[in-house]
């Protein structure tokens, strides 16, 4: 299975999709069919669902298309069908978490996210597959089965947004919440050929989503193009006075053409090191079609970043064993053994080591902007340092290669999260076999302009080509 | 520590006795937590000895100003 290149006189993007619902060029309805038709089409070969929830969102888009037609005030995402990751509230529909333990709990309030899109026009069509509870950077799940990858169902989508990333790869939906902890968004980006973005800690709100690691939960939106995911985390994002940690900064606001005074660095140390060749190609080809719009594309070394990974593994895993220290004393039985075990494991994390990894943070993030920041305004950095394997190849469960393959996956991502720093994922090249390879652009807190700036350029200076699905269009009235 | 610290800690955790592959487990994670974060910590020169938490919290607020 190979990716959907859009049909000429498509809508390039979710904006235009919008403005085709508003100019009566679609209806909803005709697009939530076509969204839906396609997701029932490939559920047994991509499992991307959990539930898929045709009526709901067949009724959500008769409304939308009555809305146009009454001319009523419009979102900018009026009538466009989406599709979320199992894990946002919306009061009166399940939120499953991707597990057993609340398969059937049915929300009372509604996640700020999901108000937010909401409000904004967008509809959703059913709860995406994830990893249990949001532990897994490999995609599988004991009690819904892994989804696959549009590219090759053989191989792992990522995790934990792992039917996020499937859907929007295979042309589904054009843009799906994801959560990123430790790599969760952008894994599944990486692997599935698509567009995430991880914004700074704090500027998401993670209100009526599920909780995994306090510290480093960030929610965000996997997507066909960087101009997709953009306008969803514009829409998302922002202070919330439901969640306290969710900051008032800066508002996100175009992105910006010229690269011209921007510094690109190329991460060194581990980024350099032991990477697939098809990996190390992507990482040149973006730094061949980076030099000649940006003031500089040169290496950056790196502070040791295996130590800031190992650091934000023992706060995520100390934070979810909280979370979950009643279900695994009365329910551990009701757990997958991936999760039960890691979350077994993080009770013999002392809580002065914890405590003090979140002291280190504080002192990390001054000596990495340091650094890093100092030299380059923007960080270019593989996702990971292998193409998407085999699902058989990283199936651990929880025998004793589990930690091996859980930091393997994650090495590349998880220092980001730990020290809170935005973070756009892209795609960066195929390899010959068709197989996606993961870009991640890193900005100092806040910059996330900057980074989903030069995320679009490479993206339309690579042309690797749209995963937007096909679109059932007809001249405008 | 000892393996039956592992035990001790299943036993107030989870109300039973871990089982062998629990035990390795988490022996492994506390070593590797132990390793990274011990460290840092370098006696009277410790750099942590007047940071808190809340200090990269307030480091990210200061750089959130418009």
């Amino acid at each position: 299975m190979t990716a959907f290149a859009a049909m000429p006189g498509e809508p390039a993007d979710l904006a235009e999709t919008a403005a085709a619902i508003r100019d009566r060029r679609v209806t909803s309805v005709e697009l939530t069919a076509a969204a839906l038709e396609r997701a029932e089409a490939l559920q047994p070969t991509l499992n991307a669902f959990i539930s898929i929830e045709a009526e709901a969102a067949l009724a959500a888009a008769k409304a939308a298309d009555g809305a146009v037609s009454a001319g009523r005030p419009l979102g900018p995402l009026h009538g466009v069908p989406l599709a979320h990751k199992d894990m946002y509230d919306r009061a009166g529909n399940v939120t499953g978490c991707g597990s057993a333990i609340r398969a059937g709990h049915v929300a009372t309030t509604t996640s700020t996210t999901m108000a937010r899109l909401e409000a904004a026009g967008a509809l959703s069509i059913g709860r995406l597959n994830m990893s249990e509870f949001a532990m897994g950077p490999t995609g599988h799940n004991a009690h819904h089965g892994r989804a696959r990858n549009p590219a090759d169902p053989e191989r792992i989508t990522g995790g934990s947004s792992s039917g996020s990333g499937a859907a929007v790869g295979a042309g589904i939906v054009r843009a799906a919440l994801g959560s990123d902890t430790g790599g969760s968004i952008r894994l599944p980006a990486a692997c599935c050929g698509v567009v995430g973005i991880k914004a700074t800690q704090g500027r998401v709100s993670r209100h009526g989503a599920m909780p995994l690691s306090f510290s480093q939960d960030c929610v965000g939106p996997l997507a066909a193009s960087v101009a997709d995911a953009w306008l969803v985390l514009r829409l998302i994002a922002g202070p919330d006075g439901l969640d306290p940690t969710c900051m008032d900064a800066s508002p996100l606001g175009a992105l910006r053409e010229d690269l011209s005074n921007l510094r690109i660095g190329l991460g060194g140390g581990m980024f350099a090191e032991g990477l697939a060749p098809e990996v190390a190609a992507s990482v040149a080809d973006a730094a061949q079609a980076l030099s000649p719009l940006a003031a500089s594309v040169a290496p950056v070394g790196m502070p040791d970043l295996a130590a800031i990974a190992e650091l934000a593994n023992v706060v995520a895993m100390s934070e979810a064993a909280a979370v979950h220290f009643d279900w695994l004393r009365d329910r551990p039985q009701d757990y997958g053994p991936q999760p039960r075990m890691r979350l077994a494991q993080a009770l013999a994390i002392p809580a002065p080591l914890y405590v003090r990894a979140l002291q280190i943070r504080a002192v990390m993030l001054a000596e990495f902007l340091d650094a890093v920041f100092s030299r380059c305004d923007v960080l270019v950095v593989p996702a990971m340092p292998f193409l998407p394997p085999l699902s058989s190849e990283v199936d651990v469960g929880d025998d004793p290669r589990m930690n091996a393959v859980v930091s393997a996956m994650t090495g590349f991502t998880r220092p980001f999260s730990y020290l809170g720093l935005p973070v756009v994922t892209l795609p960066g090249g195929r390899s010959a076999g068709g197989l996606p390879v993961g870009l991640q652009i890193v900005a100092p807190p806040w910059r996330e302009d900057l980074a989903a700036s030069v995320a679009a350029r490479l993206e339309r200076a690579l042309a690797l080509g749209s995963f937007a699905g096909p679109l059932p269009l007809r001249p405008a009235a | 520590m000892s393996p039956d610290i592992w035990t001790d800690l299943c036993r107030l955790h989870l109300g039973r006795d871990p089982n062998p592959a629990e035990q390795i487990a988490m022996a492994g994670q506390a070593e590797r937590a132990a390793r990274w974060i011990g460290g840092w910590s370098t006696g009277a020169d410790n750099p942590l000895f007047a940071v808190e938490p809340s200090h990269w919290i307030a480091a990210m607020r200061e750089r959130a100003k418009p």
